[in-house]
């Protein structure tokens, strides 16, 4: 037993044998024929005066032929283990270890006093720290996994290993996390499954485990071969409130991302709101490089993109409204939501469609283990969610719900404009996932929204969207799977009518598409990884019908003809570590867009306007005609120089094509925008963007540093032409103007990940310009010159901290500062028919004043028991803490013949919440 | 409980919805232009003269009026060969006589100014306004308002765009009447009250409508203005005269964009303001800002007595009972005598002007001629 004990101390380093360094050595001479090692010792014993410590059972076995004479006891001993995986060592006390695989250190280092700083030789004692001894006592950490078929020596070269990172509470999967070993520095990040797989030199390894909100492990193996190890992680107790913003703590530094970040629900939900619910989308804007146009909007502007420019997936299905109640609410039930990642600068060649930014919402999948529920209790909403396993530890399942009881508050206020009004939407969230065995298994996905309202009784809107996805996800072999993909998306919305009853109307708009991609990815050589895949996308828009509501109604029905068109890509991308400090990223995407028949096509002059007095006639097109097609290639080119250990540059050139758009005449995001595919007036959306990055990471990667620059393109961005309406207008190409727009902007950001104290605080330099393309238009903004676009504010600053007085309270302190928005404002004024009327500047050439916000939450999480009915969490929080009065639009009317200008501010006092959150 | 509630959507920000409004005055906007603004159109109908004004643009903070083009050539040509030439009034208004013009004809302004400048309109079609139906009236369920509506028809389908412009009127009496007045300091009879008062006004909201998008030219119940009792313009009498014209499409889109420029912006959801013109340039410079949209119609009216009196009394008390020596002194408005028991002289009872001279209130003791 205790010499059992003694391999417990052996640590994971390499080694062959130790050479005794006592110079009086032993000698022996000795003559066995398949003697046992037990005659060999009992012999050595009496002639050495060493002593022996050994297992019996372990070496048994072993036969032993020798012929000695007067040889040294280490030389007799080599030659006795001389084909076999046993090792000893000999002390200066004349003692020998015998060992299996790693041999007893039995010296000190001979330097170790000396403070040399050389790196320790291979075989040298460290003792074990603290942090790992805490570590031996978990199991699967001291074990020792062997990968592959095993052998009895390790032969030489790379092997692959693969396998799963899963939740050890709750069976989902770790997304993200990164899987590393360190020497040599080799590593990959889970997937959207929590699947990994990497290939390394065969032989012994640590490999290290780390992520989000999960305690740091580590495995180790023997790897003989290629293999499977599927890994379970703890969750970490500390990190209840950690700010963790991405995956794997130098990521920044050894990934070649770019303007990539990664916010998990735990972070989204230390960000106080106006109305104390954990908004995902208001905490996107908390990062640099992300902006809206205004307070109560969450449409994004990423990188002086516009709102529409954002691929926004929820499990690779499309969400063409994210918010509800007119952008008060982001569509997203917090408690269904396991993180959010964002790409605005290097977007993988896997994603197209969009030009700015893509933002990967993952749900969150079941517990596979046991039933739980969580939800909360807001002042506004209320919400619900209920997961648990269908077959354990195979499939799970997921539903949440979420709801406003602001009908009910309307109902019994004093004020009669609000006794009219309405408001009311819900959300449902379902997530299925099944692992059918080791190499397959299956996620499927659904999320429904619903929107309702109409203020002071008169116009109603509704909106909605429907999202279904499919994921089967496949390894092939250690070094190549693929996920295979389907998703169908519809958003649809209507606006009624009834005050007057020869014009009541309802108005309905809807667009769904249906998409089918299939991904692989193929460790095809230690130093290449390859990703490709192909992907379809079928679009089918109406782009509105307006009917008669009513036997009264005159209102004529009108239906604008429906749009379709596929797009389609296929793309190739390979990651190539050249050496230890270069890293670089090429990925080719090719795409193709059909705008397809059956449409009556608007013809114009040719050489003149996209306007109506150039009309001249239409052009049939038959169902399944091809109408246009526009096609072209999207270049993803990033790379990483490792100037240090801790620091590194990184450079990146994209481009990326979008075939839809969002035609809007309103400042911000409005549920009755309309969506317009590319036809044959309009041309698909260009842009590209150049950046270059320094990152530093200090403190042990507890404090990271960065600097990004970036300079960026947009061509065919269509801007509102003013006057006409996009509601119901047969010739929506001559409301529109085409316009270039260019961007550019540096973001500094510094981030705090652990410790008591943790967020981040950033600073961002940026401006977006827009210029119509036809420049010498009458209709061109600003003379054909270049004009500020909406969301342009050159000056952001935002701090977002968090200070963790104990596990059970942490309070959070957030202040954002930016530019006001550009406005345009009146310049002159004139007198007609008696009234005086007001016209305006040039487009956006004023700013409003700037915008400055204090936020402050309290988190109280309640008792830590593990015996009771259901753990919770208060959340006070206090919005606009200051009750600045920041305007958010700027505004003139002329009423009684005087102008007047007005400012509007929305969440102009302090706003306190109180919310609830349980789990059980 | 409703108070709890109430509070709670207060402090959720429920109202902050509704948003906070404060004035906000924009820094001075440097180096505006002086630009020309034409107003008025062709009246085609052969009965009324038709006039067109010119003048300038200026800086919105400028309280000076607006400075007028005098001496300008304001000609109307055909392009079927006439031409009307347009006479001078005076402060930059310009008139021509009556015409009977060829219906099937269009038109276009061409004014030439003192500096030299030329300035042109596209050509317009000559556009017939039908006649209004009839006018009615709509009583809110809680007797708050009252609603006024117009009704009209094309039945050859032809109108479409229409545009209402109106005048208000109402007649109303200061709660005390004044029988005495002070002249050449005495005492004497009031030969005519000042009681009674007539009041005009001529709103500037754009009401525009349009049977473009309706299988029939029909115009039903369009809402033209809601009078509020509280306005107290319906206590008395009250009448409305509306105006119908006839637009082009070109015209309606001008209309309605700077309705939605100079009314409508603001609001979250409302369209960004857009400089609105008109369909008149400068010949040598298409750039140059000219504000105004020439037309050739036969604007038709009707005018509407509400049938309705609603509102409420002032309560308006007597200032005071002055002696006569006292009273000629006094600044208050004479309303009555008013003899003490046993007074050989009578006292006079006084009342501020706000309570016994309706003129005070802004209208003018003028009957109209249509009253």
């Amino acid at each position: 037993m205790k010499k059992q004990l003694l391999i417990f101390f052996l640590l994971s380093v390499f080694g062959s044998v130790t050479w005794a360094q006592n110079k009086t050595e032993k000698r022996i001479s000795i003559t066995l024929t398949d003697g046992t090692f037990n005659q060999f010792v009992k012999e050595a014993e009496s002639q050495t005066g060493c002593f022996f410590y050994y297992e019996k059972g372990l070496i048994d076995s072993l036969k032993i032929t020798i012929q000695a004479q007067n040889q040294s006891l280490t030389s007799a001993l080599l030659q006795v283990f001389k084909g076999t995986d046993f090792k000893f060592s000999i002390d200066e006390q004349q003692r020998v270890f015998v060992t299996s695989d790693q041999a007893i250190i039995t010296a000190l280092p001979s330097n170790l006093f000396e403070g040399d700083d050389t790196p320790a030789d291979q075989n040298q004692y460290v003792a074990p720290t603290t942090d790992e001894s805490d570590k031996l006592l978990s199991t699967a950490e001291s074990k020792t996994y062997n990968i592959g078929p095993q052998r009895q020596r390790i032969m030489e070269g790379k092997s692959a290993i693969s396998g799963y990172v899963r939740n050890a509470v709750t069976g989902e999967p770790v997304i993200g996390a990164a899987v590393y070993i360190e020497s040599p520095s080799i590593g990959v990040t889970t997937d959207a499954l929590g699947f990994f797989a990497l290939k390394i030199p065969n032989g012994k390894h640590t490999l290290k485990i780390k992520s989000v909100g999960m305690r740091d492990t580590y495995r180790r193996i023997v790897l003989y071969g290629d293999g499977k190890l599927d890994i379970q992680t703890q969750e970490s107790v500390t990190a209840l409130k950690e700010v963790s913003v991405v995956a794997g703590k130098d990521v920044n530094i050894a990934g070649t991302q770019m303007g990539q970040l990664k916010l998990s629900i735990k972070t989204m939900k230390q960000v106080p709101t106006a109305f104390g619910e954990t908004d995902l989308l208001r905490a996107v804007l908390t990062l640099p490089g992300v902006k809206s146009a205004s307070e109560s909007s969450v449409g994004l502007n990423v990188r002086g993109g516009s709102t529409d420019q954002n691929l926004i997936l929820l499990n690779d299905a499309v969400i063409y409204n994210p918010s509800h109640l007119f952008g008060f609410f982001s569509a997203f039930n917090p408690d269904a939501i396991k993180e959010i990642e964002l790409y605005k600068s290097t977007i993988p060649a896997r994603y197209g469609g969009r030009l700015s930014s893509v933002l990967e919402i993952n749900g969150r999948d079941g517990n596979k283990k046991k039933f739980v529920g969580s939800g909360g209790i807001g002042l506004l909403t209320g919400r619900l969610s209920v997961e648990g396993p269908i077959i354990k530890d195979k499939t799970s399942f997921l539903v949440g719900g979420r709801s406003t009881y602001s009908n009910w508050l309307f109902r019994r206020l004093d004020n009669n404009a609000f006794n009219k009004s309405t408001a009311n939407f819900y959300d449902v969230n379902l997530q299925l996932s099944h692992e059918v065995n080791q190499k397959n298994s299956l996620t499927l996905s659904g999320y429904f929204s619903n929107d309702k309202f109409k203020l002071f009784g008169d116009t109603a809107y509704a909106y909605r969207n429907q999202v279904g996805s499919f994921k089967w996800k496949h390894t092939f072999n250690s070094k190549l799977y693929g996920t295979f993909t389907g998703a169908f998306s519809k958003y649809n919305y209507s606006v009624g009518t009834s005050r007057v009853p020869i014009n009541a109307f309802d108005l309905t708009f809807d667009i769904q598409q249906s998409n089918a991609k299939l991904d692989f990815t193929y460790f095809i050589h230690p130093k290449h990884t390859l990703d490709f895949g192909v992907s379809s996308i079928l679009y089918k828009l109406s782009p509105g019908t307006i009917t008669p509501a009513g036997e009264k109604s005159l209102i004529l029905p009108d239906v604008l003809e429906q749009e379709q068109g596929v797009e389609s890509a296929i793309y190739i991308e390979d990651r190539y570590d050249v050496n230890s400090r270069l890293s670089l990223s090429a990925g080719l995407r090719f795409s193709t867009y059909s705008f397809l028949g059956p449409k009556t096509v608007n013809n114009y002059t040719a050489g003149f306007p996209i306007e109506k007095i150039y009309l001249d006639g239409t052009t049939e097109y038959g169902k399944g005609k091809n109408i246009r097609s526009y096609q072209g290639p999207e270049y993803r080119i990033s790379g990483r120089y490792r100037l240090t250990d801790n620091t590194s540059v990184k450079a990146s050139y994209n481009t990326t094509r979008q075939y839809i758009h969002l035609l809007s005449n309103t400042m911000v995001m409005s549920p009755t925008d309309i969506w317009k595919l590319s036809d044959t007036h309009i041309k698909p959306q260009l842009g590209s963007q150049w950046a270059v990055g320094f990152y530093r990471n200090l403190r042990g990667n507890k404090l990271e540093l960065s600097v990004e620059a970036y300079y960026k393109t947009i061509q065919h961005f269509l801007d509102y032409k003013g006057g006409d309406s996009l509601i119901m207008n047969h010739h929506i190409e001559a409301a529109v103007i085409s316009t270039t727009g260019k961007a550019y902007g540096v973001e500094l950001m510094a981030k705090k990940l652990t410790g008591k104290l943790n967020g981040w605080v950033s600073y961002t330099y940026a401006r977006t310009l827009l210029r119509a393309d036809d420049r010498t238009s009458p209709e061109a903004p600003n003379n054909g010159d270049y004009y500020p676009s909406n969301y342009d504010k050159p000056h952001d600053f935002t701090l977002v901290s968090n200070y963790k007085f104990s596990h059970r309270f942490s309070l959070s302190f957030n202040f954002t500062y930016s530019s006001g928005r550009p406005y345009t404002p009146p310049i002159g004024k004139y007198i007609l028919e008696g009234v005086q009327r007001i016209y305006y500047a040039e487009r956006n050439q004023y700013r409003i004043p700037d915008y400055y916000r204090v936020d402050f939450s309290m988190n109280v999480e309640g008792n830590h028991k593990v015996k009771k009915l259901a753990h919770s969490s208060w959340t006070f929080a206090v919005y606009n803490l200051l009750g600045r009065k920041n305007p958010s639009s700027v505004y003139f009317r002329s009423q009684n013949g005087i102008i007047q200008g007005y400012m509007l501010s929305i969440f102009g006092r302090p706003i306190p919440t109180v919310t609830y959150n349980f789990r059980f | 409980m409703k108070k709890i509630l109430s509070f709670i959507v207060i402090i959720v920000g429920l109202l902050a919805l509704e948003g906070c409004v404060v004035p906000f005055s924009p820094p001075e906007v440097s180096t505006p232009g002086r630009f020309l603004v034409i107003d008025g159109f062709l009246n085609t109908n052969g009965i009324d003269s038709s006039s067109i004004m010119l003048t300038y643009t200026q800086v919105v903070s400028n309280k000076n009026t607006f400075g007028t083009e005098l001496r300008a050539r304001v000609t109307v040509e055909g392009n079927k060969g006439s031409t009307y030439t347009f006479t001078e009034i005076g402060k930059g208004l310009y008139r021509l006589p009556a015409q009977k013009v060829n219906p099937l004809e269009q038109f276009r302004i061409r004014i030439k100014t003192t500096a030299n400048k030329e300035y042109l309109s596209e050509y317009v079609e000559v556009k017939q306004t039908p006649p209004i139906d009839s006018i009615t009236y709509k009583i809110a369920a809680d007797k708050g308002s009252v609603q006024v509506l117009v009704n009209t028809h094309d039945p050859l389908n032809k109108t479409r765009y229409y545009r209402w412009r109106f005048e208000e009127t109402w007649e109303y009496h200061s709660p005390l009447i004044s029988y005495f007045e002070i002249k050449n300091k005495a005492m004497v009879d009031r030969t005519s009250l000042i009681n009674v008062c007539w009041q005009t006004a001529r709103p500037s909201t754009i009401l525009l409508a349009s049977t473009a998008k309706l299988s029939q030219d029909i115009i039903n119940d369009f809402p033209v203005t809601t009078i509020t009792a509280a306005s107290n313009k319906l206590r008395v009498r009250y009448s409305i005269l509306v105006k119908q014209i006839g637009l082009t499409e070109d015209g309606f889109a001008y209309w309605n964009s700077l309705s939605k420029t100079t009314e409508k912006t603001g609001s979250l959801f409302d369209p960004q303001p857009s400089q609105v013109t008109g369909n008149i340039k400068n010949t040598a410079n298409v750039q140059e800002l000219v504000f105004g949209h020439f037309s050739a119609v036969s604007p038709q009216e009707k005018r509407f007595f509400v049938p309705v009196t609603l509102g409420f009394s002032v309560f308006c008390p007597p200032s005071d009972t002055l002696s006569l020596a006292d009273a000629l002194k006094w600044t208050d408005i004479i309303v009555s005598q008013y003899y003490p028991e046993g007074a050989r002289f009578p006292d006079y009872i006084v009342g501020t002007s706000e309570c016994a001279d309706c003129r005070t209130q802004g209208g003018t003791l003028v009957r109209p001629s249509f009253w």
